[in-house]
C-alpha cells in the first residue's frame, strides 16, 4: 500500500515540474499540472482509506547524516485521517482548477484563441480577462479607457492581456499540497518545522499570485508576518521539548511526556496554542486569514481554508494528546473560552461581509472555533478521567474537521465559480445567478445548507455531536462547568443560527432575485471540470451525513490510539444510530433523511390528490403598481444584515456617513451617498496599539543611529572596554 | 652583550613604544602623526628583532624586517603622497581636544594594565608588560578612530591597532606562523592602498574627506 503514498508524492513532484515543460502560460501546462495533482489526490485517498479501514500504520525511516535524527515518516490512523482530508479535498480542487485557471490564460470560456491579435482591436464589450477579478470599478475603468488616447489604450490593453504563469501556479500548488502531506506524516520536530515553513511559503506565493493588485500584496505581507510570528512560537514549543528530551523525534517527546515539570508544560502549551492558533486563525490571531484567503486563486482558498488551517489543529492535537501527557484542567477551559469567542465573532464578522470570499474566510474562523470546542471538551473530560466522553468529544472535533473541509471547500469553489462567471466577488453586484449558473447555484446551496448545520447534510451531524459533547459535560463536570456549559451550548446555538442567516444572505443575495450589475447579467456557467470538482464535494456532503455511523466508527478507532484502551464502539454507534455515550439522545441521519424525503414526497402526493391536476400559470411578479421592477428595489446585502448590525451594535460600533447633494435647497436633492462601516475591535484594541508601540520604539532606536562613522566605532570601543573591565579583570 | 643588558633594552623600547603612541595622539598635525607612526613601527621592528635574537626564534626576523620595510618606510610614504595629492589641511581636526585626548589615553593605559594584570587569559612568554602595552596600543588606535574627523586619521588608527595586534602576537606566541604573519603584512599594505583609493573617492563624492559628511548616506 505504501506504493500509493509514494505515487502520491512523486505525482505531486511531477505535477510541480510538468507545467514548465510546456508553454508556461498555456492550456497544456494547466492540464498536466492539475491532472497530475488530481491523480496524486486519488492515490492519496486510496492510501489513507486503506490505513483507516485496516488500521495498519505505515512507517518509513530514512537515516540522514544530519545531527537532528532520522527522517521518519509515519502514517498512523490519526495521520491517515488528515492525509485523507488533504488528499480528498485536493483531488476535488485540482479538478476544479483545470477549468478555473483557464481564466488566467487570458481567454475566457468563450474561446478567442487569437489573444495576441486581440489588443490591436480592443473590444470594449468583452469581459475582463485577467487580473481584474473582484474589482468592482472595473467597468468604470473600462469606460474611461475607451476615451483615452489610442496609444494609451493599446498599452493598457496589452497590460491586461498579460497572461499569468500557469506553470508557476501549478508548481506552488503541488508544492503546497506536498508540504501539507509531509507535515501530517513527519515524526521529527526539525523536519516538521522545515515542511511547516515550506507549506507557509508555498501558500504565500499562491496568495500573491495575482500580485498586480496592491491589496493582494499587502495581504501577502500580513500573512507572511503573522505566519512567522506563529512559527516563532511553534519553534519555541519544539525547542523546549528538545531541551527536555535531547532528541527531535516525536517518539522521544511522547516517552518523555511524563517527566515534564508543570511550569515547563504550561510554557510549551502556551507556545503551541499561540503558534498553531495563528495558523488556525483563532481570534485574536486571525487577522491575516480574512485578508489572505480571499486573495488566493479560489481553488487555493478552498485548500487553505479547508485543510491548511486544519494542519494546525493536527499539530496542536499531537501536542495535547501525545507530547504533553496528562493535562491540567484549565487548559480545556481556556481552549473552550477561545473557541467560543472565535465561533461567535467569526460568524458575526462573516455576516457583515459583502465580499463572498471574505465572508467564507470569516466563516472558517467560526468553524475552527467549533472544532476547538470539541478539542476543549475532550481535554476537560480527560482531566476528569471520563475517557469515553473525551473520545466522543474528539470524534466530534475530527468529524467537523472532515465536514468543514468538504463544505468549505465546496463553498470556496462555488465562490470561485461565481468569480469566474461574473468577475466580481462583491455580493452587491450579483443577483439572479440561479438562472445563468444553475449548477453553481445548486452546489452552492448544498454547501450553504451543510455549513448552516441543517439536516440531512453533514454539518448537522458533527455539530450535533459537538452539542452532545458539551451537554455531556453538564452531567459530569464541576459546579463551574454546570453553570458555564449550558451558556456555551446556547452560544453555540446562537452561532449556528447566525451561520444560517449568513448563508441565507450569501445565497439569497448572490443567486436569487434580479441581476444587480452588468457583471451578473453577463454571467456564464462554468466548465465541465469545475462542475466535476464541485460535484464530488457536494455529493460527499450528503454521503458523509448518510454514512455518519460508519464514519464515526472509523474516527472512534483513531481516538482509541490516543486513549490506549479499546473503548466500546457500541456506546456511540448502534446500527444506523449515533448515540450520545450517556444514552440521553440518539439520532440516525439516514432515517432522518428518509423521513424528510418521505415528508416532501408525501406532501407532494397529498397536494396532487387534493388539488388535482391544476395548471401552473407563469406570469410576471406583482410589482405593487410600480411601473416596473428594478434590481435596485431588492434587498441589498447591507440591508439584509442591518437588523443584526443594530442588535450587535455594541460589538460592531457601526459608523455611518451620509453625503447629500442638492441644488441650493434641500428639496432639490440631486444625489445622496451613504456609507457604513463597522470597526474591528481586535484591530483597534490589540494590533493598532501594538503597531504604534513598535513604531515608537523604532523611532527611539533611531536616535542612536546618527550615521557618524566615529559614533559607531565608539559603540564598539566602549563595549569592548566595558566587557574587558567586567570579565577581563576577574580572571585574576 | 650580557644577559642583563638586552632584556632591559627591550623593556626600554617598550616604554619608548608607549611614549611614541602618546606622541601619535598628541601630534597636532597629520605629518607629525605619520612620523610618529613610522617611529612606532620602527620600535616595533627593533623589539621583534631583539626578541628573535635573544630567544633564538630566527624566523621572527623576517616579520621584523617586513615591519621595517613596509610600516616604517613604505606606508608612511604612501600617506605623505596622499596628503600631497589631496592638498588637505595639515592640522588634525578632532572632536576632543588634544589635552583631553591625552587624559583619556592615560586612563586607557590604566584600564589595559588593570584588565590584563596577572591575566590568565593572556599569558606572555617573555615580557610581561608587553601585553598591557599591546592592549593600550589597540585602545589608542581605537581612540584615534573614534575622535578624529578626517578619514585619513581613521586609517592611521586602524594601522595603530594592527601594530598593537602584531605586538601581542609576538609577545604571546613568539609570533604567529610565518605564513600568517606575512599574510597580515600584505593585508595591511593592501588595506592602506585600498583605503587610500577610498579616501580619494570619498573626496570625489563629498568634496571633502570629512567622515561627518557621510551621514547623508543614512537611510
Amino acid at each position: 500500500m505504501a506504493f500509493f503514498f509514494f505515487a502520491q508524492i512523486s505525482l505531486h513532484i511531477l505535477g510541480a515540474i510538468a507545467g514548465f515543460l510546456f508553454e508556461q502560460h498555456g492550456e497544456k501546462a494547466n492540464r498536466s499540472t492539475h491532472l497530475l495533482a488530481s491523480l496524486a489526490g486519488t492515490a492519496g485517498v486510496v492510501f489513507a482509506l486503506y490505513i483507516l479501514l485496516t488500521g495498519k500504520s505505515w512507517v518509513l525511516e530514512i537515516a540522514g547524516s544530519l545531527p537532528v535524527g532520522p527522517l521518519r515518516l509515519e502514517a498512523d490512523l490519526f495521520s491517515a485521517f488528515f492525509l485523507f482530508v488533504i488528499s480528498f479535498l485536493s483531488l476535488a480542487t485540482s479538478l476544479f482548477a483545470i477549468g478555473y485557471t483557464r481564466e488566467y490564460q487570458g481567454k475566457s470560456n468563450s474561446p478567442s484563441k487569437n489573444s495576441k491579435v486581440n489588443w490591436t482591436s480592443p473590444n470594449t464589450n468583452q469581459f475582463p480577462q485577467c487580473g481584474n477579478w473582484g474589482n468592482p470599478d472595473y467597468h468604470k475603468e473600462k469606460e474611461n479607457k475607451s476615451q483615452d488616447s489610442p496609444g494609451n489604450l493599446l498599452s493598457k490593453e496589452n497590460g491586461c492581456q498579460d497572461k499569468k504563469n500557469i506553470a508557476l501556479l501549478g508548481f506552488f500548488y503541488n508544492l503546497f499540497i506536498l508540504a501539507m502531506l509531509l507535515v501530517v506524516t513527519i515524526r521529527n520536530a526539525f523536519y516538521f518545522l522545515l515542511f511547516w515553513e515550506l507549506m507557509s511559503l508555498a501558500s504565500y506565493f499562491l496568495v500573491i499570485f495575482e500580485h498586480e493588485k496592491p491589496e493582494t500584496r499587502s495581504a501577502g505581507v500580513l500573512y507572511l508576518v503573522m505566519t512567522h510570528i506563529g512559527t516563532v512560537f511553534i519553534s519555541t514549543a519544539f525547542w523546549l521539548l528538545y531541551i527536555h528530551t535531547g532528541s527531535f523525534s516525536f517518539d522521544s517527546f511522547r516517552a518523555g511526556a511524563g517527566f515534564l515539570s508543570p511550569v515547563f508544560k504550561n510554557i510549551i502549551f502556551f507556545s503551541a496554542l499561540l503558534g498553531f492558533g495563528t495558523k488556525a486563525g483563532i481570534i485574536p490571531l486571525h487577522i491575516w486569514l480574512p485578508k489572505a484567503h480571499p486573495q488566493a486563486p479560489s481553488h487555493v482558498s478552498a485548500l487553505m481554508s479547508g485543510v491548511m488551517i486544519k494542519t494546525a489543529i493536527y499539530a496542536f492535537l499531537r501536542f495535547l494528546l501525545d507530547f504533553l501527557g496528562a493535562t491540567p484542567g484549565w487548559w480545556g477551559n481556556l481552549i473552550l473560552a477561545i473557541a467560543i469567542v472565535s465561533t461567535l465573532l467569526g460568524i458575526l464578522y462573516a455576516l457583515m461581509e459583502h465580499d463572498l470570499k471574505r465572508l467564507l474566510a470569516f466563516s472558517s474562523i467560526e468553524n475552527i472555533g467549533i472544532i476547538l470546542l470539541g478539542v476543549g471538551m475532550c481535554l476537560a473530560f480527560k482531566t476528569q478521567g471520563q475517557t469515553l466522553y473525551a473520545a466522543f468529544a474528539l470524534v466530534a472535533a475530527l468529524f467537523h474537521i472532515l465536514n468543514h473541509a468538504v463544505f468549505k471547500g465546496l463553498l470556496f469553489l462555488g465562490a470561485g465559480a461565481v468569480l469566474s462567471g461574473t468577475h466580481t466577488r462583491n455580493m452587491e453586484q450579483l443577483g439572479g445567478l440561479i438562472k445563468k449558473m444553475p449548477w453553481t447555484a445548486a452546489y452552492f446551496l448544498i454547501g450553504a445548507v451543510a455549513i448552516s448545520a441543517l439536516p440531512p447534510l453533514n454539518g448537522f451531524v458533527s455539530e450535533w455531536m459537538t452539542f452532545v459533547a458539551i451537554l455531556l459535560g453538564i452531567e459530569t463536570g464541576s459546579t463551574g462547568m454546570h453553570f458555564f456549559l449550558p451558556v456555551l451550548a446556547s452560544l453555540l446555538g446562537l452561532a449556528g443560527a447566525l451561520a444560517a442567516t449568513c448563508f441565507v444572505k450569501a445565497f439569497g443575495i448572490s443567486f436569487l432575485g434580479m441581476p444587480r450589475s452588468k457583471h451578473a447579467t453577463g454571467a456564464h456557467e462554468i466548465s465541465g471540470s469545475m462542475k466535476l470538482g464541485m460535484g464530488i464535494l457536494a455529493t460527499s456532503c450528503l454521503a458523509l451525513a448518510l454514512s455518519a455511523p460508519w464514519v464515526v466508527k472509523i474516527l472512534w478507532k483513531i481516538t482509541n490510539t490516543f486513549s490506549n484502551v479499546n473503548l466500546p464502539m457500541e456506546s456511540v454507534v448502534q446500527k444506523l444510530f449515533l448515540i450520545s455515550p450517556s444514552k440521553a439522545s440518539q439520532f440516525s441521519p439516514l432515517l432522518l433523511a428518509f423521513i424528510l424525503l418521505g415528508f416532501i414526497f408525501g406532501s407532494a402526493v397529498l397536494l396532487r390528490i387534493f388539488l388535482g391536476k391544476q395548471k401552473v400559470r407563469i406570469g410576471p411578479s406583482w410589482d405593487c403598481g410600480m411601473p416596473r421592477l428594478e434590481p435596485r428595489m431588492q434587498y441589498s446585502a447591507t440591508g439584509y444584515s442591518k437588523p443584526l448590525r443594530r442588535i450587535f451594535s455594541f460589538l460592531y460600533q457601526p459608523t455611518r456617513h451620509v453625503e447629500l447633494e442638492d441644488e441650493g435647497h434641500e428639496l432639490l436633492r440631486t444625489a445622496q451617498r451613504f456609507e457604513t462601516k463597522i470597526t474591528q475591535p481586535v484591530d483597534e484594541w490589540v494590533y493598532k496599539p501594538l503597531a504604534n508601540l513598535i513604531s515608537s520604539l523604532s523611532q527611539k532606536a533611531k536616535h542612536i543611529q546618527t550615521g557618524h562613522i566615529q559614533l559607531y566605532l565608539s559603540y564598539i570601543f566602549i563595549t569592548l572596554i566595558l566587557l574587558l573591565l567586567f570579565w577581563g579583570g576577574h580572571s585574576s | 652583550m650580557n644577559t642583563e643588558f638586552v632584556p632591559s633594552l627591550i623593556h626600554f623600547f617598550g616604554m619608548m613604544l608607549l611614549i611614541v603612541s602618546f606622541w601619535m595622539l598628541a601630534a597636532p598635525q597629520i605629518g607629525a602623526s605619520i612620523r610618529a607612526y613610522a617611529t612606532h613601527s620602527f620600535l616595533l621592528a627593533l623589539i621583534t628583532a631583539f626578541i628573535a635574537l635573544t630567544n633564538h626564534v630566527e624566523h621572527l626576523l623576517i616579520p621584523a624586517f617586513l615591519t621595517l620595510a613596509l610600516k616604517t618606510i613604505l606606508i608612511p610614504q604612501v600617506f605623505f603622497r596622499i596628503i600631497r595629492r589631496l592638498g588637505i589641511r595639515k592640522e588634525i581636526e578632532s572632536y576632543v581636544n588634544i589635552p583631553f585626548t591625552l587624559l583619556l589615553a592615560v586612563l586607557l593605559v590604566f584600564v589595559s594594565f588593570y584588565v590584563t594584570g596577572e591575566g590568565k587569559v593572556l599569558k606572555s612568554v617573555s615580557f610581561g608588560e608587553f601585553i598591557p602595552l599591546a592592549v593600550s596600543t589597540i585602545f589608542f588606535g581605537m581612540l584615534m578612530m573614534t575622535t578624529r574627523k578626517k578619514a585619513i586619521n581613521q586609517v592611521l588608527g586602524l594601522l595603530l591597532i594592527e601594530n598593537g595586534l602584531f605586538l601581542m602576537g609576538v609577545t604571546i606566541t613568539f609570533g604567529m606562523p610565518l605564513l600568517v604573519e606575512i599574510g597580515v603584512f600584505f593585508d595591511a599594505l593592501v588595506g592602506v592602498v585600498i583605503m587610500g583609493v577610498f579616501v580619494f573617492k570619498i573626496r570625489g563624492a563629498f568634496e571633502s574627506i570629512d567622515a561627518d559628511d557621510m551621514t547623508v548616506l543614512k537611510g
